[in-house]
């Protein structure tokens, strides 16, 4: 018979767990329920005009920075773990967890500081600004794909390394030849989460787009950017667009983790 | 023969420039990190002293007391708010006799959970303040708005975290104790969590440096609420976002960049130093 005391941790265990698992769909909720109200008020006439051009922004800036993002954060996971040494491999790691933990805001402030007054001049025409955001973006995730593709480094059996090694390889060649091909899949799906990572950025992005029109330089913002200026400086927006972009990403970005999620139980997100 | 021994001789050298190829570019994507790390860092640094000296020769100064004040404040509002129900139901996904069917429930829940994006979290935390309850009419209600909605942002995260560093554990412990006669409950907390302790403080550290960095969710209430308490992230976003660009507006800007960047590294640092212990005791 469970004591009192048990019982009690056991009830509050429960109603804690359910908090959590409910909060996801709360937030879905309270979205659908904004967007379903706000588009009855205004009798369906939300400003949609723009949206195509916001979301193929997005959608080629995304894409760009998870290829960029995955492809710097699985370089440097293979740098530190297969190849470095113990200092190198410790200043790799420092290097990705650094960007991994400072806030995106000073994201925003280093790309307005640093790379608006390059692209001010439009060294690459009209398609500057979304190379900028697209390079923010990809020093953004390759934490996020670095942080996957270790964990899957980390589960090579070690008799795949000694097997290669007896067999005369070096450590590159080794890592070129066995580990490389073994972890393609892994990497393509680091590429997933860093794209579900960066489609939900909004600060930085922010910060980078109103910068660049500070400069002169015009361009669409990215969804996130845009449902973010929109909201914070604005009156609360009567717009049921901005709650359905909202919506909109939170739904892509759940589809692509419970992708990556399938394939490796669960993303480390940080 | 000739034929196959040139093609056998083509091949390796093929082989031979793709390993050089990928060689170079696993070393480049590591060099490329730690060279932009360090440029980031540099630069941080000499932008932020050079602010700091000229707000020190300023007599007008540079003042970041109130905002580390008030991103203290709604800190102290928002960690009690995710750190017990967190801890609770890392608690319920350890253990099904603690959970029940939440177990099950959570375990699917933090799939998603975790990577919800912060414009989503304070679109419905902005509906749910604005809409869903009554218009914010005072200040405090939006902190408690904005608290809520970074609890709301942090809770899978750190339940991950928490429930991470106790399964970690090794399921011996808990066996032990269940076979020793002890409670699942008295099992999780006499047994498992002081063993998972170190990993569990590195896991808050870790949190309440991302609820002191986050912006956008704090923005967007604090904003539309119009609350004089401003925290750093959101006087540095309204300053980078909102303020038109004067000369010498960079110095501060830079200023309070490197206070927000050190104090999350600092935590950070904190968390990393705490899981690093823990590593090397688990093996107890």
């Amino acid at each position: 018979m469970p004591s009192v005391s048990e019982r009690l941790f056991a009830a509050c265990c429960k109603i804690c767990a359910a908090i959590v698992a409910v909060t996801p769909i709360a937030i879905i909720a309270l979205l659908v329920w904004a967007a379903l109200t706000l588009t009855f008020e205004s009798n369906g006439r939300g400003e949609y005009s723009g949206w195509i051009a916001v979301a193929a922004s997005t959608v080629v800036v995304c894409l760009i920075a998870a290829l960029f993002g995955s492809a710097l954060g699985a370089g440097a996971a293979f740098a530190a773990e297969e190849l470095a040494s113990t200092p190198v491999r410790r200043t790799i790691e420092g290097a990705i967890g650094f960007f991994g933990a400072i806030p995106s805001v000073a994201f925003g402030w280093f790309a307005a500081t640093i790379l608006v007054p390059v692209a001010a001049t439009n060294p690459l025409g009209f398609v500057t600004p979304y190379a900028v955001a697209a390079a923010v973006l990809s020093v953004m995730t390759a934490p996020t794909a670095c942080a996957l593709v270790m964990r899957g480094l980390r589960r090579v059996p070690d008799s795949v390394r000694f097997a290669a090694a007896a067999a005369g390889a070096t450590r590159l060649q080794t890592t070129t030849h066995v580990i490389v091909p073994a972890m393609r899949r892994r990497i393509a799906i680091a590429g997933l989460a860093a794209f579900a990572r960066s489609i939900g950025e909004a600060t930085a992005m922010q910060v980078l787009f109103v910068a660049l029109a500070r400069d002169g330089v015009r361009a669409v913002p990215t969804t996130a950017a845009t449902v973010f200026s929109r909201l914070a400086l604005g009156p609360p927006a009567a717009d049921p667009s901005y709650y359905i972009a909202a919506l909109v990403l939170l739904c892509v970005a759940a589809a692509c983790v419970l992708a990556v999620g399938r394939e490796v139980g669960g993303p480390q997100w940080a | 023969m000739g034929l196959s021994a040139a093609r056998a001789r083509r091949d390796r050298s093929g082989r031979a420039f793709a390993s050089f190829v990928q060689g170079v570019a696993i070393w480049l994507s590591g060099t490329v990190a730690v060279a932009l790390a360090a440029a980031f860092i540099a630069i941080l640094a000499l932008e932020g002293w050079q602010g700091l000296k000229a707000a020190s020769s300023s007599p007008v100064g540079f003042d970041l007391t109130r905002s580390l004040i008030a991103s203290g404040y709604i800190l102290g509002i928002a960690l009690p708010l995710v750190i017990i129900p967190s801890f609770l139901a890392a608690a319920a996904g350890y253990d099904v006799a603690l959970g029940g069917p939440t177990t099950r429930w959570i375990a699917t829940s933090l799939r998603v959970g975790p990577m919800t994006p912060t414009v989503a979290v304070g679109a419905a935390a902005l509906w749910f303040g604005v809409r869903g309850g009554e218009m914010p009419t005072f200040s405090s209600q939006g902190i408690v708005i904005a608290a809520v909605a970074l609890a709301a942002l942090n809770l899978p995260v750190l339940t991950r975290r928490i429930l991470a560093a106790v399964r970690d554990v090794p399921a011996r412990w808990r066996m032990a104790a269940i076979a020793a006669g002890a409670a699942p409950h008295t099992a999780f907390l006499n047994v498992i969590l002081p063993r998972a302790f170190p990993t569990v403080a590195g896991a808050l550290l870790a949190t309440a440096a991302r609820m002191f960095g986050e912006t956008a969710i704090v923005a967007m209430i604090l904003n539309y609420a119009g609350t004089p308490l401003t925290p750093v992230t959101l006087d540095l976003w309204r300053r980078l976002t909102q303020q038109p660009e004067t000369p010498g507006a960079g110095a501060p800007l830079a200023t309070e960049t490197l206070l927000l960047v050190t104090v999350i590294v600092a935590f950070r640092f904190g968390a990393r130093l705490l899981q690093g212990r823990r590593r090397s005791g688990t093996a107890t």
